[in-house]
């Protein structure tokens, strides 16, 4: 995986994280208009004025963490959105999933790591704050912090693929419009089917 | 492990004992007030503020979400969430409770100045190779074994590894690895001379260091500091070179050491019949790639003659 450590894939990847995350919350923004979700922590009293994108780039630039962690964290958003269908990613909640799941993947992932109080103003909330997003993010999670090297792959890979994609030159991103309309963007990779396929990593 | 809001930890549990104190707080023997089961509670302070929960219980509860289905680990029940009398978060790890670990049943042996049984060392260590083959394969490196880290049954001499809060998954690209790990005493010569990537062989040399003290009852390396750790192992087993392991003379903390060649193995531990002296050795091969891994060491020849069908 020594291309993670590319100093051109990783920028790249994390914008398009950021246009991701930000169609899933404008979307589910919308759907709060029609369907009941619950207010968690998570959730800021008003929508932050900063965007997705200059958010990500403020923790990529100061966590300083293994660049694997952004794409475990991508994994923890898209559990914690399945273990808890009714706390959706929102724009009044994505930023403060994105500092805590970031901090929670270089915790568990790396040996050396910024602590809480660092995220927190990285994040631009108060410590306080910061460890109560932790351990209800953990409880939300069911403490399911382990990501075998095919879940990664697979997110890895579908990352990888969609920024790309992105970057084309304009003929070729016209035909990849139309394959990015019949892909499912949203963030839902079933890892019940895709553990079964390697069976020596995950029994 | 939902979030129990109704219920507190200390509603749910009656604390009966203190039986133990880790960094990051105390471990009880409670009683299950629904069902009178007996567990052991290891309460972990968040006080640190700026900290948040420890890293050691963020991996260790999530690695024993993957693991605690096996035998040879200990089985983490549930995790629940409660306030102090100060009003501060404080997380139970709710475990199975064992009455002893091999570092006190070591010391029992040694005490009475007996041998523990031929029998019985066989079986520990098989125990503990299918635990360590059973991490090794879910992605999960130890990294502190060490007879204190292995929880005990007396009555039915079952072994479970416990305290995975150094345990990490190896299989994901990350940044180097710290070397400031592992008690000293059974701390793999690579990590000592400072390799930052190392792998499952780290926990085979712990697995050796524990095989000898079983049989002797003495631990078999007993540094009291890095040098002198590192010196204790050539001493034994000769000074490495290239030959024996390529690359050893590159590691970050190599320099000249003393020359000594290799000194006879039966020697060191005696009592242990020439099966288990083969396996030893493979156990405590100076290149990580050469020695023997736990799922081949539970198919060794000093294994054969083990009744597995109960562990």
């Amino acid at each position: 995986m020594a291309e993670l450590e590319n100093p051109n894939v990783m920028p790249n990847l994390i914008t398009f994280l950021s246009s991701l995350l930000q169609k899933e919350a404008e979307s589910n923004d919308v759907n709060r208009r029609f369907k009941a979700q619950k207010v968690s922590v998570f959730h800021g009293l008003s929508r932050p004025t900063i965007s997705i994108q200059n958010y990500l780039d403020r923790i990529y630039k100061y966590a300083n963490c293994s660049p694997s962690c952004f794409i475990v964290a991508y994994v923890y958003l898209d559990r914690f959105a399945q273990r808890q269908p009714s706390l959706p990613i929102n724009s009044f909640n994505v930023h403060r999933l994105l500092i805590t799941s970031v901090m929670v993947a270089a915790k568990f992932m790396d040996d050396m790591y910024y602590n809480n109080a660092y995220y927190a103003k990285v994040g631009g909330i108060s410590t306080t704050e910061m460890n109560f997003l932790e351990v209800d993010f953990l409880f939300g999670l069911g403490f399911q912090l382990n990501v075998t090297p095919n879940i990664f792959n697979t997110y890895y890979s579908y990352l990888k693929r969609e920024t790309m994609l992105q970057q084309c030159p304009p003929s070729i991103v016209e035909s990849s419009l139309s394959l990015g309309r019949s892909l499912n963007l949203h963030l839902c990779f079933n890892e019940e089917d895709s553990t079964h396929q390697n069976q020596q990593v995950a029994v | 492990m939902e979030k129990p809001r109704q219920i507190s930890a200390m509603e749910a549990f009656e604390k009966l004992e203190k039986v133990g104190e880790g960094t990051y707080g105390k471990v009880y023997r409670a009683r299950e007030r629904a069902t009178g089961k007996i567990v052991a509670l290891k309460k972990t302070r968040l006080h640190e503020d700026d900290e948040g929960v420890p890293p050691t219980t963020l991996r260790e509860v999530s690695i024993l979400r993957m693991l605690s289905r096996d035998p040879h680990v200990v089985r983490l029940m549930d995790v629940k969430q409660g306030q102090n009398k100060e009003g501060k978060t404080v997380l139970y790890l709710v475990f199975e409770y064992m009455d002893t670990d091999l570092k006190k049943y070591i010391r029992s042996f040694r005490q009475t100045g007996e041998n523990i049984p031929v029998n019985i060392v066989k079986s520990l260590m098989y125990q503990l190779c299918k635990g360590v083959a059973f991490c090794h394969g879910h992605g999960v490196l130890h990294r502190d074994l060490k007879p204190h880290n292995l929880l005990m049954d007396r009555k039915t001499m079952t072994l479970k590894i416990a305290d995975l809060g150094l345990a990490r998954a190896f299989t994901l690209p990350i940044k180097k690895y710290t070397h400031e790990i592992l008690t000293l005493w059974y701390r793999a010569p690579e990590v000592l001379l400072g390799a930052t990537h190392y792998s499952t062989a780290v926990d085979m040399w712990s697995v050796a260091c524990i095989f000898a003290e079983l049989v002797t009852k003495q631990a078999l390396f007993p540094g009291d500091s890095e040098l002198q750790q590192l010196l204790h192992i050539f001493r034994l087993l000769g000074t490495p070179n290239e030959q024996v392991w390529p690359g050893v003379s590159s590691l970050p903390n190599w320099h000249e050491y003393p020359q000594w060649s290799a000194q006879s193995l039966a020697s060191a531990v005696p009592n242990l019949d020439s099966d288990g002296l083969h396996l030893l050795s493979e156990m405590l091969q100076y290149d990580p790639s050469k020695r023997i891994s736990a799922k081949k060491a539970m198919e060794h020849p000093y294994f054969a003659d083990l009744s597995k069908a109960y562990l």
